[in-house]
């Protein structure tokens, strides 16, 4: 069959490729990885908050994409599964994270809050609002910002966030609903708003 | 009035419900201003999530060889051996080995610390110091022992600076193999393109020359046919005026006649 547009193209390409990579095909798999790296990344970036942990657990995705490709049943639902295995990884980075901060003396201010001295309002004005809402994103409980980040940041579709996450829709859209409260909620309490912005 | 369920909250403000359901909910938004506030706050939040950009990066080499081991002994051995508790370990260990085999000695008696190594009694004159030439000794032989060193870390930079490059090679080879892969691909699929495209051109601007030669040819034929009804009509009109200009000669001849038959016999 050939590819009528673009588009088209571009979705039997990465068929293509992600049968090779299951193959065993490394020239394939390193393909794909330039393909999604980014997107994986910014994804880590996201929820981490933190551009070396979201390197180290972007590249351990990718080690267990390629120790697991081999499982994929149908390459269409590549995208889904592969966030899957990132989610994977993050809970596990994040679990660690937490042991480590229970065993440390020195809990840092991202534990604890996003707490300063200098005030709320000295805070904003030292930092772009992107940033802050980076922050905020990052302090949300895990399973509304996995959620909040696929939906917002991924243009995941509310059947395929559930798909990943295995979870209903219904609980995908409780999760992003909760979420968005939390992080309104975070803005109010830092006296960020409308007239503020 | 049933308030609105979180889902369907967030089914409206990502536009997932049906007309009927949107309507329904719309009037809900109407009757309670606390909701509508919800709602507002929501959308001017996704506004601005919508201003936090993805960062570019730039994706470390994946060696496969280095992906295949992941999971092996020499792999866990490897991380193993990266381990900072086991790396603090093994360096007190040499350490350790080190002294025995230099029969280090540290003296804390009196008011000095000497640490020595080897046989104290050989490496001590009588009176407890070494002389001058023992010294000087010691000095050449660490020079020595320097220069060694000096040495071997030149020759290991030199492999490693070797090992780098040819890594930092067969890493640019590999690339250009897949640009010039996927350049090759495209100009493929370019050509492919511009085939069907000329294919698809050519069909068309047949199928118009036919078509315009079609309606040419009609148009003629009857332009043929409107010019002869034209000349028809014409020789119809001319037989017509003809027989009118006969009957007005035959007319007029009579009235002459008559007027020189007249005249004629009046005289």
């Amino acid at each position: 069959m050939k590819p009528e547009n673009l588009r088209e193209y571009a979705m039997m390409h990465s068929s293509f490729l992600i049968e090779k990579a299951r193959e065993g095909d490394d020239a394939a798999f390193s393909k794909l990885v330039g393909i999604w790296f980014k997107r994986i990344y910014n994804f880590a970036l996201k929820y981490f908050g933190d551009h070396d942990t979201a390197m180290e657990v972007t590249q351990k995705t990718f080690i267990a994409v390629h120790r697991n490709i081999h499982n994929i049943k149908e390459t269409g639902k590549f995208k889904s599964w592969l966030y899957k295995v990132a989610f994977n990884q993050f809970h596990e980075e994040e679990r660690r994270n937490k042991r480590h901060s229970f065993l440390s003396v020195f809990s840092t201010q991202k534990e604890t809050g996003y707490v300063s001295e200098r005030g709320p309002e000295s805070e904003f004005r030292n930092k772009e609002l992107s940033e802050v809402l980076k922050d905020f994103l990052s302090m949300l409980p895990e399973d509304q910002r996995t959620v909040v980040i696929m939906k917002e940041y991924e243009g995941f579709k509310f059947r395929e966030i559930a798909e990943a996450l295995d979870i209903s829709e219904n609980t995908a859209k409780s999760r992003l609903y909760y979420g968005l409260k939390g992080l309104r909620k975070m803005m109010t309490e830092k006296n960020i708003t409308t007239e503020t912005i | 009035m049933k308030i609105p369920s979180e889902e369907k909250i967030i089914s409206y403000l990502y536009g997932e419900l049906s007309s009927e359901e949107m309507k329904e909910m719309e009037a809900f938004i109407a009757k309670d201003p606390e909701l509508a506030r919800e709602i507002e706050d929501m959308k001017l939040l996704r506004t601005q999530l919508g201003k936090i950009e993805d960062e570019e990066v730039v994706e470390p080499i994946f060696l496969p060889h280095n992906l295949k081991n992941n999971g092996s002994l020499s792999y866990r051995l490897n991380r193993l051996l990266w381990n900072p508790v086991v790396g603090i370990a093994a360096t007190l260990l040499i350490l350790f080995v080190l002294a025995v085999l230099f029969k280090v000695d540290a003296d804390f008696s009196g008011d000095a610390v000497t640490i020595s190594f080897g046989d104290q009694s050989k490496n001590q004159s009588e009176s407890g110091y070494i002389t001058r030439d023992e010294a000087l000794q010691l000095v050449k032989n660490s020079a020595s022992q320097q220069t060694d060193l000096e040495e071997r870390f030149e020759q290991i930079s030199q492999s490693q600076n070797a090992q780098f490059t040819a890594l930092m090679n067969q890493q640019n080879l590999a690339t250009e193999q897949i640009i010039g892969d996927f350049v090759a691909q495209l100009q493929k699929d370019n050509m492919v393109v511009i085939e069907r495209f000329l294919e698809l051109s050519q069909d068309q601007q047949e199928k118009y020359m036919q078509s315009v030669l079609t309606d040419f040819t009609q148009y003629l034929e009857e332009q043929r046919e409107n010019d002869l009804q034209e000349i028809e009509d014409h020789l119809v009109n001319l037989h017509e005026s003809q027989q009118v200009k006969n009957l007005e000669t035959e007319e007029l001849l009579a009235g002459i006649i008559n007027t020189v038959n007249y005249q004629y016999q009046n005289e």
